[in-house]
């Protein structure tokens, strides 16, 4: 049960990365990229369950607090080069 | 009795994470079909701690009182705190840098728009 | 269902290297180099290694993008490039 579960929420990222590789502009990547991440963080959590060792858990913990600096860092820098550029 | 406990806590712990499921799903298609980058942040913010929080709260209480829960208490925290801010900087950046939501007359024609709005 | 989760995650991958190998603009390869990075986590799981996947947690989900992303907003000139895309 726990690995049909992780199968369809694979599913799920793979279908948000459409929008990762046709998006119109930047932001719309970013965001899915942001999507994306947390669905990622959820497979980890659900891995840890899935082989039952509790040591996965801080991969995730670790994850999820540095896909934040990720997703603020490309908000940051990209949107200052949108703003200059237009 | 407490049998029938411990069938209880996996069927509530089944229930929570089937939802989840469905919140991320849901996710997936707003980020495909919606016409608009502010609509598909607004997918991309609600659906999105909605799911996760919704799938920690039921490995919580399939998981009962234990460290691991302390540490799925605050990977909970940590969604809730980090995804708003995010997607905030994200829709001020982008709107900062010219981007503009469609008005509603122009959403049956919203192709043509979006073409017009990538070639700007 | 180890082995449809394991094909599935390669798969995965093999797309994300692409994408970030063939696209044109450096911005899009860099999103797309994010999603890969994250997705060499869940192996690094799946395959029993919880060490190294905290080290790729850091170096290249954390480090490897932010300092690319410094980089390039520093040197290349972001308008040529997103001109010579569009044209």
């Amino acid at each position: 049960m726990l690995g049909i579960i992780i199968i369809v929420n694979l599913l799920a990222a793979i279908a948000a990365f459409y929008r990762v590789l046709k998006g119109p502009s930047v932001f719309d990547r970013i965001a899915a990229v942001d999507s994306i991440g947390i669905m990622f963080l959820v497979i980890l959590v659900f891995m840890s369950y899935y082989f039952e060792r509790q040591i996965f858990m801080d991969v995730a913990l670790v994850y999820g607090l540095l896909l934040f600096i990720d997703i603020l860092i490309m908000a940051k820098y990209f949107g200052k080069t949108g703003s200059e550029s237009r | 009795m407490n049998d029938f406990l411990h069938f209880l806590r996996v069927l509530l712990f089944y229930y929570f994470i089937l939802s989840g499921t469905f919140f991320l799903i849901s996710t997936a298609i707003g980020m495909i079909r919606f016409p608009d980058f502010f609509t598909r942040l607004h997918a991309g913010s609600k659906c999105l701690v909605a799911g996760g929080g919704s799938i920690f709260i039921g490995f919580i209480i399939y998981e009962g009182l234990s460290p691991v829960s302390l540490k799925l208490l605050l990977l909970i925290a940590v969604l809730f705190a980090i995804n708003p801010t995010a997607v905030h900087a994200l829709a001020r950046s982008a709107f900062h840098s010219g981007h503009l939501p469609v008005s509603p007359g122009q959403l049956s024609s919203k192709k043509e728009t979006g073409k017009e709005q990538s070639d700007e | 269902m180890n082995n449809i989760i394991f094909y599935l995650l390669l798969f995965f991958l093999v797309g994300s290297a692409a994408a970030a190998v063939f696209s044109e603009n450096l911005i899009n390869s860099l999103i797309s180099l994010s999603v890969f990075s994250g997705l060499l986590v869940i192996i690094f799981v799946f395959l029993q290694a919880p060490d190294v996947a905290l080290a790729e947690a850091v170096i290249a989900a954390g480090i490897t993008t932010t300092f690319f992303i410094i980089a390039i907003n520093k040197t290349c000139d972001l308008e040529d490039s997103e001109s010579q895309n569009e044209s």
